[in-house]
This record gives C-alpha cells, structure tokens and sequence, in this order.
C-alpha cells in the first residue's frame, strides 16, 4: 500500500515538476548536546542512575549529504566540513540551489573521517585535530552524580553512511518546493552515546559503569574516564540485562560498545531515522 | 500501532491491501512448518575452552515473525494515516507489523532437532524474528531435562593448560529475543523456516575456571554471579546465536 501511496504521491508531483528550488540542511545538537542530558527523574527521560551529562565539545565530521531518488542524484555534497554542535544551533551545513523541484525519496549523508575536511562551525584547532587523528565524532565533557564528577574526552575513527532517511510524518527524503526552499536538519543525538543496549527499543542511558571503568583502567581512578579504560571493561563483568548487543557482533567491551553506538548518532529532521551503515 | 497487536494486525493489514486491490502487493493467508536445530561447536571458545556438548535442551516459543528488519529496523506509520502516531526509537530496532506466529511451546533436545509447529502466516517482507524462551511446565518438558530453566546444556570443558571442568549450564530469560535477523520475501511457495541454534555463541564467551560450584559427581554449575553464568546468558540474549533460514521445499 505504500507503494501505491508513493506513486499516487508521484502521480500528483509529476504535473508540477517543472522548475526548480532550494535545499539547505542544518545540523543541531538539540538540548542533550548543547545544555545536558539531565539525571532521569519520576520516570522521564534522562539518564537513570542518577548522572547528568553535559558536553564542552561535540565534533562530527559531517559529508557526502545526497538528495536524490532510485535513478538519479540530484545534489550532492562535495566538501566535508568539522562542526561543534555544542555551539548554538542549527547551523547551515550545505544549500543546494537550483535542485528540481519535485519528491526526492533518497537523502543520506556521511559521519566519517575525512582528511580533507574543512570547518563548519568548528575551530581550527578543533578542525585539525578531527583530521590530525582521523576522527569522525570527538566529545569531550563532564559526568556528575552528587559529589562525584567524571572527566572524558573521546575520539571515534567510525565510518558511518546514513541512508534512506526518513521522517515521522514527513516520509523519506525531500520535496523540493518549486521558486522555494526546504530546510532539512541532519539532527545529532548525543544521548545515545550512553544507551545501555546497541539494538533494544528499551534502552535506557546510564553512565555507572562508564564512570566505574575510571577504577579499572592503567592510570587508576584520576576522575578522567578513558577510551583505554573503557577497553579493560570485558562486558561480562557488568550487571546481566545492561549492555547487551542484540545483533552487533564482535562487542566485548564498553569501548566496542560505545563505539558502536557513535554509528547511531545521526538522524534526520529530529526524531527521524536513517539506516545507518558500516564503511 | 502496538506491536502486541500481532497478527491480528498483520491480517488486519492484509485485508486492508486486498480491499485495495490493484492498488499493489497482496498479502495472502498461509501456514509454514518451523523447526529448530544446533550448529556444533568446533575449535576453542574466546576463552581458550573447547568444549564437547553433551546434552543440549531448549524451551522454545512462541516464535513471531516481523516486518521490521534487525537493526535496521524501521516502519511505515500505518498508524499515521489515521491520525494516530507511532513512535520507534530511532536508530534502534522496531519490529513493526506481525506477519507470522507460531503460539506452541515445546522443549526442543537441540542435538536431534525438531518441528515446533506450523506458523499461521500472511506473505510479505520479512524481516527479523522474535523469539521466547520460557521457563518449562511439566506438560511441555514432562521429562524434566531443563530442570525448570528455559535452556540447559551439559557437556565438558577443557584448556590448553590441562583443566577440565564437566558443566551443567542452565539459564532462563526474562524476556524474548528480540530482533533476530529473518530477511525474507515470502510468497505462498512451499518450504520451512529453520531456526538454527549457533552453541558456540552461546557458549562462546564463558571462562569455565569460573565456575565454582561443583556437585557430588563434580559436575560444576554456574554461580549467578560468576563470569560464566554471565557469559552464558550474554550468548543466549545474543541474536546472531540463532540462524534463520528458509529452506524450500515441502517438509520432509
């Protein structure tokens, strides 16, 4: 039946394809990145072992945003840029001008490293350091429970295409309206980063154990939580029913596992979900 | 829509297609076999343990097929277009619409296989499983071979450095596993879905020093708190533990 919506959709769009029109997308960070993910409290959402979690930095290397369809590319992004998006947003990533006005059902874009990376919003120093190391996602910040305040500072290499996104009560992709413009936010969800499962729709964040890995790690408890710390933390060490991986192989430990989350960090205008894919 | 709705949802959906007929796909009523079988363990587990499987038993179902795929799950918001809404956690997996069930429960002896029953179906595209592993009743594990627990497996472990440890592994879960990857375009052609018990994922992760709690014939059991027990239910919640295929042809 979507089928047939999408091609009464197309029916209708034919009639008035001629012309052309505007696409910009932004990015943005939302409250979780740019102010704190809040403790959980009475049952809302936040983090439920009582941490709050507020960023200094949050770097992604955004690239390769491509509006199109199943037999053509309308537009396509050709320089990767650095953005903070702990900065005030959203922010302009790229405007396609003089795009064919009509449906276009395939948007993707690209978390990725990329050498030749230019700043978005980001700093130089902050631009450099994303090419330096080959990071596509960077974050620094700080985690409070009470009287208790851990540090981190991560760097991801993850290569991740986000494909056939796709938007509650949107649909897939963008219409392009003729002699006009659509705005479409490539929306960066920080929270993730701290889900407790890679697949379940019943994830919940905590950060207990990511600050616990503070005792296990080489340097001992600094109040610097380290991607090195992390790595020591076999995943059969934590509590059974946290931190399982559903379907994603060859996670063993926090590290793998919060690694495999920055491929979950993109999505599209909001709430919107792209398929994301491994490179 | 709730995924609870099942099939009832499913077959509600494929009526609400055959009302439009011409307007695409079709789904259509019909059944198929599921069964249930193990892969053996060969070579040395991430621990260093090899393993030889003496007995391995399953309390399996119900089993339901979905449309959402693993991982990649997403839906279309039927819901939507009638002025409700329907939230999936983005990026994470949303099974959305039943397609097929199988409501049976039995105790599977996963060294022999077995049938679990048939699934009332619609044709569609499928996409992941879900798959329950409840504690056993006497009706369906009358012999007692899970002991009370959703799966068990017996057998012996040994190291490199010489250590064998015999075991006896039980575990039961609290909820289905959710998400195993079924990506298939199911018509009305005959075949069976095959559902395929990897046991060195299950089993893989387990350091069999850990378990401490031997019995008078020194067979060890798992500690709840031990690293093995943990192990072993981190392989079982493991959905690439279960491989599932469809296998053309009429059942044998």
């Amino acid at each position: 039946m979507k089928k047939w919506m999408l091609g009464l959709s197309c029916l209708g769009l034919m009639a008035c394809s001629d012309g052309s029109g505007t696409v910009t997308f932004t990015t943005y960070g939302e409250d979780y990145i740019e102010k704190e993910i809040p403790a959980a409290v009475n049952g809302e959402d936040g983090i439920v072992d009582g941490w709050t979690v507020r960023f200094s930095k949050f770097l992604v290397v955004l690239g390769e945003v491509q509006v199109g369809n199943h037999d053509e590319t309308a537009a396509t992004m050709s320089q990767a840029k650095v953005f903070d998006v702990r900065k005030p947003g959203p922010v302009v990533v790229e405007t396609f001008r003089d795009v064919p006005a009509q449906e276009w059902d395939h948007v993707s874009f690209a978390i990725a490293p990329d050498a030749n990376a230019v700043a978005g919003n980001a700093d130089a120093a902050d631009v450099a350091r994303m090419k330096d190391h080959g990071y596509s996602v960077f974050m620094e910040g700080t985690a409070t429970k009470r009287e208790t305040t851990k540090r981190f500072a991560w760097g991801f290499t993850t290569n991740t295409v986000y494909e056939h996104c796709e938007a509650p009560g949107l649909g897939a992709g963008v219409t392009v309206p003729k002699d006009g413009e659509e705005t479409v936010q490539i929306t960066i969800h920080g929270d993730h980063l701290f889900f407790d499962h890679l697949q379940s729709p019943d994830a919940r964040m905590r950060f207990d154990a990511l600050a616990a890995a503070d005792n296990l790690g080489i340097a001992g408890p600094d109040g610097e939580v380290t991607l090195e710390e992390l790595a020591a933390v076999d995943l059969t060490e934590l509590p059974q029913g946290q931190y399982g991986t559903g379907g994603v192989g060859n996670v063993r430990t926090l590290r793998d596992f919060v690694t495999a989350l920055t491929r979950n960090l993109g999505h599209f205008r909001g709430e919107g979900e792209c398929e994301p894919r491994a490179r | 829509m709730n995924r609870r709705h099942l099939l009832t949802g499913a077959l509600a959906l494929a009526a609400m297609s055959m009302a439009l007929g011409g307007c695409g796909s079709e789904s259509e009523r019909r059944t198929f076999p599921v069964e249930v079988t193990s892969l053996p363990i060969t070579g040395a587990n991430e621990r260093g343990w090899t393993v030889t499987v003496d007995t391995a038993h399953l309390s399996v179902g119900p089993v339901r097929f979905f449309e959402g795929r693993a991982l990649q799950a997403r839906r279309f918001d039927w819901y939507s277009l009638i002025g409700g809404t329907a939230h999936a956690h983005p990026g994470h997996y949303s099974p959305g619409d039943a397609l097929a069930e199988v409501l049976s429960t039995l105790t599977v002896d996963l060294l022999t296989g077995a049938t679990l029953g048939d699934a009332s179906a619609v044709t569609g595209a499928y996409g992941s499983m879900e798959l329950t592993l409840p504690a056993p009743t006497t009706v369906t594990d009358a012999q007692g071979v899970l002991s009370g627990h959703g799966m068990r497996v017996r057998g012996t472990a040994r190291n490199a450095e010489g250590a064998t440890v015999r075991f006896d592994a039980m575990a039961n879960l609290s909820k289905p596993i959710e998400g195993v990857r079924f990506e298939k375009t199911l018509g009305t052609e005959p075949g069976r879905v095959r559902i395929t018990v990897k046991l060195a994922t299950w089993l893989g992760r387990i350091d069999f020093a850990t378990a401490t709690d031997p019995d008078a014939d020194g067979v060890y059991t798992f500690p709840a708190d031990s690293q093995a027990q943990n192990a072993l239910v981190r392989g079982v919640e493991d959905t690439t533990a279960y491989d599932v295929t469809w296998v053309e042809g009429a059942a044998q």
